[in-house]
């Protein structure tokens, strides 16, 4: 589902972020990418979701090349991956459900279909009660869900999280993981950044570990 | 899949104008403020080009005959005057209607004609030259034309003035021509900097539509209907306003006005040019709006 090979990529200053990544995922993969900060997982997880291009190296996702893709062709690319990001990413001008429905109005999905769905991952993330507030107004694991609820709205194949639990307490953290584990076995595949020792011993999950923009275990 | 896209394109606009109301009304303003500018500009401009025409139009030939010829003479020249294609219009005034003129303008001391025997006027032709001919070189050509017929005289108009005045009217195109020229440009300028404000309100917004897979046309399409209401409602208020100043200086100024300008009427735009002015107005909000997403699509 998921390849890379000899991927490097260089931001234009002197150390490469990520120096001959190889590895695959196959399709329904739980998959723990951890290191300390600044070992590369941000940028490897961007490669992933086609906000930065490999210097170097080939990346391919869903059996497509990302280094040889049509510009106009990475939306649809897109489409497929969910992601969850650290500092959420939330339109705090608009509502949960408007924030939720952003990937379904994208792929172009009627009005009412979308309604229904919103409703559907809000009751998922255990938010129903909140769509119509708006982000600023809830909790950080709040809206960590809400970021989550919007990465599986459109039921992508593959999940990407990066950092999911970073700013929230253990209790939070927890939660957050078994909605990700939960997402997984209803057949996505999960690729998660952290640096969380404790949730990396306590689910037993494929590692990768970065250490200076290599894999290093 | 069509009408779904269009009512998605439609509704995000207008729900993006719910959501940002200070941005959106700040670049109504701003678009109204700046046509308003150049419309109270071009109004005042298209009236004043006007009025000088109105002058200009006031220039006649005064074409006196000489004593000696009979009324089948005068035919002739009349004829031959109206054959000039620059003429429009050709008076006669006989010699004795002359006379009856001046003595009607001197009043109370037309005892001052009582002496003179001989009527010493000579009958004359005014001769009025068509819209546009009043050209210094037109006028010099015609008046040699006339000059040269048989039974003319001699032929008077305000060479000197006419001169002048023309060359003022021309100063007076180019002046306009260029302050509106400069005018557009600062308004175009302005307008485009204030949809680069719409843009980068949305900086984040856009960037998170990308990362979920919108692609640039899903983004741009509600961006340049925005663009499209701010710059038909911005013009459409610019001219509601220059409306109430027009209608207000008609009201209250126009008599002082016409006191020195003569009986002209000032016009306001017609509606062509209105439905021109609001078309502009809307395309210039599409193209502003597009052209500010610039680098911004490239996430």
């Amino acid at each position: 589902m998921i390849r890379l090979h000899h991927v490097y990529k260089n931001y234009g200053g002197g150390t490469d972020a990520l120096i001959d990544i190889t590895f695959s995922v196959a399709r329904g993969e739980f998959i723990f990418l951890t290191g300390p900060s600044g070992a590369g997982k941000t940028t490897l997880l961007k490669l992933l979701y086609l906000a930065e291009h490999p210097t170097k190296g080939q990346v391919f996702i869903n059996g497509v090349n990302v280094s040889t893709i049509r510009e106009r062709k990475i939306p649809y690319l897109r489409r497929a991956v969910g992601v969850v990001f650290q500092d959420f990413k939330l339109l705090n001008s608009v509502t949960v459900s408007e924030n939720i429905a952003f990937p379904l109005e994208v792929m172009g999905m009627p009005r009412r279909d979308i309604n229904k769905q919103v409703m559907r991952v809000l009751k998922f993330v255990g938010l129903q009660d909140k769509y119509d507030a708006k982000p600023l107004e809830l909790s950080g694991g709040e809206q960590q869900r809400v970021a989550i609820a919007r990465a599986v709205a459109n039921e992508p194949p593959i999940l990407i999280a990066d950092e999911p639990t970073g700013n929230l307490d253990s209790e939070l953290t927890m939660d957050i993981i078994r909605l990700m584990n939960y997402i997984h076995k209803r057949g996505a595949t999960v690729i998660m950044a952290t640096h969380n020792k404790d949730i990396v011993e306590r689910f037993h999950k494929r590692l990768i570990s970065l250490g200076r923009g290599r894999i290093v275990g | 899949m069509f009408f779904v896209r269009v009512s998605y394109y439609i509704r995000k606009a207008l729900s993006n104008l719910r959501a940002y109301p200070l941005v959106t009304g700040l670049a109504t303003a701003t678009v109204a403020f700046c046509v308003f500018i150049f419309c109270a500009y071009l109004l005042f401009l298209i009236n004043v080009t006007g009025l000088l025409t109105g002058v200009g139009k006031t220039v006649h030939l005064a074409v006196y005959l000489s004593d000696d010829i009979d009324e089948k003479q005068i035919e002739e020249v009349k004829d031959a005057i109206i054959s000039i294609k620059e003429v429009s219009e050709v008076t006669f005034t006989s010699k004795e209607e002359a006379l009856a003129f001046l003595k009607e303008s001197f009043g109370e001391q037309t005892g001052v004609l009582e002496g003179i025997e001989d009527n010493p006027l000579p009958a004359s032709f005014e001769v009025a030259l068509v819209e546009g001919g009043q050209t210094p070189e037109n006028t010099k050509l015609v008046a040699d034309k006339i000059g040269r017929m048989k039974g003319v005289d001699d032929v008077v108009y305000p060479r000197e003035w006419l001169t002048r005045f023309n060359e003022f009217v021309r100063f007076v195109r180019a002046a306009g021509v260029a302050v509106g020229l400069i005018l557009s440009l600062a308004a175009v300028a302005v307008i485009a900097n204030t949809f680069k404000l719409i843009i980068l309100s949305r900086r984040q917004e856009i960037e998170i539509m990308k990362l979920v897979g919108a692609t640039n046309s899903l983004i741009k399409m509600p961006v340049l209907i925005e663009g499209m209401l701010v710059g038909l409602f911005g013009s459409a208020a610019a001219l509601l306003g220059l409306v109430f100043l027009f209608s207000y200086f008609m009201d209250h100024f126009y008599e002082t006005v016409s006191l020195f300008v003569g009986p002209v009427v000032p016009a306001f735009f017609s509606p062509v040019m209105i439905a021109a002015v609001i078309g502009a107005s809307t395309l210039l909000g599409i193209v502003g709006s597009l052209l500010s997403f610039g680098r911004l699509l490239k996430v």
